[in-house]
């Protein structure tokens, strides 16, 4: 022990050697060697003389001892202390110290008080005090104390290090007492800080901190990280072209070019095309976000999941654990692609990204809870987690402190397999087809359309690159990124790892990287507090969290579970009086479409002859009641049986199809140029002579006023409901047979070219197209169903709109005509669903109906082998219900859009001419030429 | 442990019944919903309940009849035909990446310092990060143009595509067994470092037992459970990357009648027929609970640690 003294004193360590020597002397008081060496250890002057003292009356001619005294007089003159004084410090000194032999801490703090009173600069005293105080406060009081008088006391630093590993009761503060009776210094008490080389020299070699390594997994990966996150949230705004657009043909050269395009072949596109001419560069930009929103979305449920469940099956024992058990493995065995289709599509594959993310998260937490549920059983084994539950650790605290800190080191690799499986999954789907948000329809050859990803995403643009192998520029383009991604991610959890299996982890802190300071004000101001107001408020902590987590559970639980319908919303245009049928084209605005499809055959129910024949097709009231013009000055009113109603003699021969106002109130067109108004019991209300002796050339519209408009010749005509005419306008030089249209927004009449005022029959110029393209084109305005205006201009449809005074165009939907059709469409329309349709019929060649998508997709082609056609209504999938006449027979179909045969055919045994149809819910009402009316009703039983 | 094995048994027929008939419904409840997404298909989108339709498949199936895929062929030969032709594939990507992984974990293990050598921890983060079918990418690229330059054209050495038992079989094989040999390496690695902190492996050392010896021998017998473990997790993502390893090489495995079968752009009478897609899934649930069993029974009954409780 002796030794250890020298060296500690050789070493410079006065206090240590102090301390041992002290020992010494208490054993062997009389020993000079201690007493001298004790003379070096000792800080005041007047211990030194004190200690020699002692030597010289041990051994009165020790030479040292009158050399040190000799030495120490000359300096010490002024710092004499009488020696009673001196003894009773000593005495009070060697008391508490014996206190403290004894175990008996107040005493020694009482008799260590009154030393400090004495002599309050002394470090010795400080010291000890610091050993004999209670509360760590205190302890660090003392200490602090001990290093404001000596700052370079290796002691008092040793002991606060080890003091700030003790989790302190409160926040440090000066306790009382000590304050009190000892009035330090008013000036505010410096708080040493030890920094952390100091902490390096001062603490064991084994509890150094390491030394500062760069960690270069971290710099790589967080710079990769970094990248693909600047990416993700930037990108997009630097793509030069719109990822979505298709290229068919670029002018390279002065040539024209088909896609794919090589990488550097187009200037402007320099990492090439994908097989649709979609700019690869652009959809690399746009697809990192959803690829990394997707990718850790999923792989943040599936770690969640999976940890959560790997515990409990590898932690409970008994049969809860079997069962756990035995679902893991289950749900391990069930293939992740097959599940997560399913779950995409009944979530709802228009939900795009979300529904990826939910059906790929509740699938596929197997893995991880298998390997988690395999390290909690390892670990569970072991001796110390017995050695734990021995001291009486509960269940939890095992779980929590030693079970998921051996988990939390393997979650970094965890997260970068879960974020390559994800990616992968991805990648299989959209190679299967499933795309998110269920792709875009991109027409590849005539009549020949695929659906191919629309949304980029880092996974499926892989899979539809990998169809050309022997040009494999673009799969690996997108493999590169891909792994970039992964390997940013991985990287950073090996560094992540690594940082925190350093000492960081082991000396309490709780996220290892985080510099100590921050560790600890963290853990003083925010941790700690928090955590004890958990404690005191159980209760309602978890009242509040089981509130939270049914909310959000239910939450998850509607938004998966609801699935919306289907069929997209129409906005459909409303016709006035819900009535079935209101006019010639089922309604106003001219739409031809119902919004409900008659799916099986419909039988034949009855057949009546009109007086006359019919003058056009019947209008359906919205109690099914038909009413319709007989060419024998007749109007008839018809019921669902085909029992008459009633019928009224008219004036002059009505033309076209009657129309119907909101009350029910009948307006029929005559041949006279009249116009007749009936009340639904069939009594003549009026009739107006709106021109004079002008054959009416078509039957009425009626807007939501009640005004009716009606085709004369080649002028439009407005009348009010009381008969009055209101304006009159040109249309066209032709002769025109089809009734007016109204605007969706009916501000607007359109007849044929000619657009009008609806209140005042001023025309309005809207110039589509140019006039000398008129002629040839046949050019027609008309309103879609889905409330929008349009213009035929030959076989192209172009969405419009007035902006004022300019016109706002869409690019228009045409097909390739040529070699199909030699004339332009008798009749076009659009459906809610924006699909397009033309019909084109002669009186002498076959009639075709051509359906048309975005981006002149086409859709079906449909060569129906009757002339004389008639389309007599668009149904809700977008099928079309034509009749046609050969002279033979009359034959009407319902043929869906893209099929090749029709879904049903009626043969009517009629050798005249249809002139029109009607559908209603399940019923389909024809009118052919001579032989009246023919009524058909689906059967609940008749075969599809 | 004999429980522990009957139990795992008695469980697989009922899951293996679940799997078919989730398959069945799943084929069956999908197909309207797909079609109705699509809206130019012109499919009839109302079902008859699946029930009856379930016992119907099942009485045919009791007489033998498994359905038909699109060629006519029944749907059992063509499930044992691409079977063969996957599993083989399978097996022997297996066997080569266990034995080069495990051998490259072994070499990594560090004598002076505890821990994996820095090479392989770099190479498996890498690693980890290559997906197979980027590898398989890269590969037939890198071959391709190899040979076009080394026999200007003429002839592949190796050949890209096609099935065959011979050299088709090298680039399909290599693209598998990248990450799982990585990833064994990896965790054999680790656990053989930590393995060899502990203290009997000082002690054997004190009694004169080489280092080698104790690494390859003893040491590593104590984590041959984890590292059965690993395999087995290995072997599930190998299956479910068939799909486009498949694909990219033209073999005609599991994978490949797959994809057909659940493929939205496969030809509408085929697409999602219930009979095959429920044969599937049978089929594929029952080689991953297989695999699971296996894996769990030989990890208990190599380690004792783990017999512990159940």
């Amino acid at each position: 022990m002796f030794q250890n003294a020298v060296k500690a004193l050789r070493q410079g360590d006065k206090t240590a050697a102090r301390f041992i020597l002290t020992r010494l002397l208490e054993n062997d008081n009389k020993n000079i060697k201690f007493w001298l060496w004790m003379t070096e250890a000792v800080e005041s002057t007047n211990e030194k003389i004190y200690c020699l003292k002692t030597v010289l009356k041990l051994d009165p001619a020790n030479a040292a001892a009158k050399r040190g005294l000799a030495l120490l007089s000359k300096v010490t003159t002024t710092q004499a202390i009488p020696t009673t004084q001196k003894t009773e410090e000593e005495l009070l000194f060697q008391n508490s110290r014996k206190a403290f032999k004894e175990g008996d801490k107040s005493t020694a703090r009482r008799l260590l008080g009154e030393l400090l009173k004495i002599n309050p600069k002394n470090v010795t005293y400080w010291l000890w005090m610091s050993e004999a105080a209670e509360s760590s406060s205190e302890r660090n009081y003392c200490l602090q104390n001990v290093l404001n008088l000596d700052p370079e006391n290796l002691a008092a630093k040793r002991g606060l290090i080890k003091l700030r590993e003790l989790p302190p009761a409160k926040i440090i503060q000066q306790p009382q007492p000590l304050v009190n009776s000892f009035a330090p210094q008013k000036s505010a008490l410096r708080v040493h800080e030890i920094s952390s080389s100091e902490k390096a020299k001062i603490l064991p070699r084994k509890q150094r901190i390491s030394i500062k390594k760069i960690n270069w997994y971290i710099v790589f990966g967080g710079i990769f990280v970094a990248l693909i996150t600047f990416i993700a949230i930037f990108g997009p705004a630097f793509a030069p072209h719109d990822p979505m657009k298709e290229n068919y043909s670029l002018i390279v050269d002065g040539k024209i070019r088909t896609p794919p395009y090589k990488m550097f072949d187009v200037p402007g596109y320099f990492l090439g095309t994908d097989r649709y001419g979609r700019d690869l560069y652009s959809r690399l930009l746009y697809a990192v976000r959803p690829t990394m929103i997707m990718v850790l979305a999923v792989a943040g449920v599936r770690l969640l999941l999976g940890v959560i469940l790997g515990l409990a099956a590898g932690w409970l024992e008994g049969r809860k654990g079997r069962f756990l058990e035995s679902l893991l493995s289950t749900s391990l065995s069930i293939p992740v692609l097959i599940a997560a289709i399913f779950g995409i599509y009944m979530i709802g594959v228009d939900k795009g990204l979300w529904a990826f993310i939910v059906g790929l998260g509740i699938t596929g937490w197997a893995e991880t809870a298998r390997v988690v549920s395999e390290q909690t059983r390892a670990v569970k084994t072991q001796t110390f987690v017995e050695a734990a539950r021995a001291l009486g650790a509960s269940d939890r605290r095992v779980l929590y402190v030693h079970v998921l800190r051996q988990i939390l080191s393997m979650l970094w690799m965890l997260l970068a397999f879960e974020i390559s499986a994800t990616l992968l999954v991805s990648a299989e789907l959209g190679f299967l087809g499933y795309y998110i948000g269920g792709g875009v329809w991109i027409e590849i050859l005539d009549f020949v359309t695929v659906n191919v990803e629309g949304l980029p995403e880092l996974g499926q643009m892989l899979s539809s690159a990998l169809v050309k192998i022997s040009d494999p520029a673009a799969l690996i383009i997108v493999g590169s990124v891909i792994c970039m991604g992964v390997l940013g991610f991985n990287l950073l959890g090996e560094g992540l790892r690594r940082q925190m299996s350093n000492e960081n982890l082991r000396s309490g802190n709780r996220f290892g990287f985080l510099t100590p300071a921050i560790e600890e004000w963290l853990d003083d101001r925010i941790f700690r507090p928090a955590s004890i107001w958990v404690e005191e408020n159980r209760r309602m902590v978890l009242a509040i969290g089981g509130l939270l987590f049914i909310s959000l559970s239910g939450w998850v639980v509607y938004k998966t579970v609801y699935i919306p319908p289907i069929i997209a919303e129409t906005n459909q245009l409303e016709v006035a009086g819900d009535h079935l049928w209101a006019s010639e084209r089922h309604d106003s605005f001219g739409t031809l479409y119902v919004d409900f499809s008659l799916d099986s055959q419909p039988e034949p129910i009855w057949n009546l002859l009109i007086p006359g024949g019919p003058s056009g097709r019947p209008v359906v009231t919205k109690d099914g009641i038909l009413i319709i013009g007989g060419v024998d000055k007749t109007a008839v009113a018809i019921d669902p049986n085909g029992t008459i109603l009633w019928q009224t003699q008219l004036e002059a021969a009505p033309i076209g199809t009657p129309a119907l106002n909101a009350e029910g109130n009948i307006y029929i067109a005559d041949t006279n140029g009249g116009i007749t108004a009936l009340d639904p019991n069939g009594n003549i209300l009026w009739r107006a002579q709106v021109s004079k002796g002008r054959d009416a050339t078509s039957g009425p519209i009626i807007d939501s006023n009640g005004n009716i408009y009606l085709t004369i010749v080649e002028d439009v005509y407005a009348v009010n409901p009381q008969g009055e005419i209101l304006w009159r306008a040109f249309a066209a030089d032709a002769y025109l047979e089809e009734p007016p249209r109204l605007s969706p927004d009916q501000k607007m009449l359109y007849l044929k070219n000619s657009v009008f005022n609806i209140e005042t029959g001023q025309r309005i110029e809207v110039p589509i197209g140019s006039p000398d393209q008129y002629t040839f084109l046949d050019p027609a305005y008309f309103s879609g169903a889905d409330g929008k205006n349009y213009y035929r201009l030959g076989h192209e449809l172009i969405g419009w709109q007035l902006d004022g005074a300019e016109v706002k165009t869409e690019p228009g939907i045409t097909w390739e005509h040529a070699s199909s059709v030699l004339f332009t469409p008798f009749e076009q329309g659009v459906t809610p669903n924006k699909m397009f349709w033309m019909f084109y019929t002669t009186s002498w060649t076959d009639t075709r109906m051509i359906w048309l998508g975005s981006q002149n997709l086409l859709v079906g082609n449909y060569r129906f082998p009757y002339p004389n056609g008639k389309i007599i209504a668009v149904g809700e999938k977008g099928e079309a219900y034509m009749c046609g006449s050969n002279g033979a027979e009359v034959n009407c179909i319902n043929i869906a859009p893209g099929a090749e045969t029709p879904t049903w055919a009626i043969d009517i045994n009629s050798r005249e001419i249809v002139i029109g149809g009607v559908i209603v819910p399940g019923r389909l009402y024809v009118s052919v030429g001579n032989d009246g009316l023919y009524a058909f009703e689906i059967n609940e039983t008749s075969t599809p | 442990m004999l429980r522990f094995l009957l139990r795992r048994l008695a469980l697989a027929p009922v899951v293996l019944v679940f799997a078919n008939f989730l398959g069945y419904y799943f084929a069956f409840s999908i197909a309207p919903v797909i079609s109705a997404n699509n809206p130019y298909s012109t499919k009839v989108t109302d079902l008859p309940p699946v029930l009856p339709e379930y016992f119907n498949y099942i009485s045919k199936l009791a007489q033998g009849d498994f359905g038909k895929t699109f060629n006519g062929e029944p749907v059992a030969e063509a499930i044992a035909r691409v079977s063969t032709a996957s599993l083989g594939l399978i097996g022997i990507a297996l066997t080569l990446s266990i034995g080069a992984g495990i051998l490259l974990g072994r070499l990594a293990v560090r004598r002076n310092r505890a821990g994996v050598s820095t090479w392989l921890t770099f190479t498996s983060t890498i690693g980890l990060a290559l997906p197979s079918f980027y590898v398989a990418t890269l590969l037939i690229t890198f071959f391709l143009f190899i040979f076009l330059y080394a026999t200007s054209g003429n002839s592949t050495l190796i050949p890209f595509q096609g099935f065959g038992w011979d050299a088709h079989l090298i680039l399909p094989v290599l693209a598998l067994t990248f990450q799982p040999t990585v990833k064994i390496a990896q965790v054999t690695g680790g656990l053989l470092s930590e393995e060899l902190e502990k203290q009997y492996v000082t002690a054997s050392l004190s009694f004169g037992h080489s280092f080698e010896n104790i690494k390859n021998k003893f040491a590593f017998r104590s984590i041959l459970a984890p590292i059965l473990l690993t395999v087995a997790s290995s072997l599930r993502l190998m299956i479910a990357e068939l799909i486009i390893i498949e694909r990219l090489f033209n073999w005609p495995g599991l994978g490949r009648l797959i994809a057909s079968a659940l493929s939205i752009g496969a030809r509408s009478q085929d697409l999602l027929s219930p009979p095959l897609i429920a044969a599937l899934l049978t089929v594929l649930v029952a080689i991953f609970l297989f695999i699971d069993l296996l894996a769990t029974s030989l990890s208990r009954l190599i380690d004792p640690r783990l017999r512990a409780e159940t």
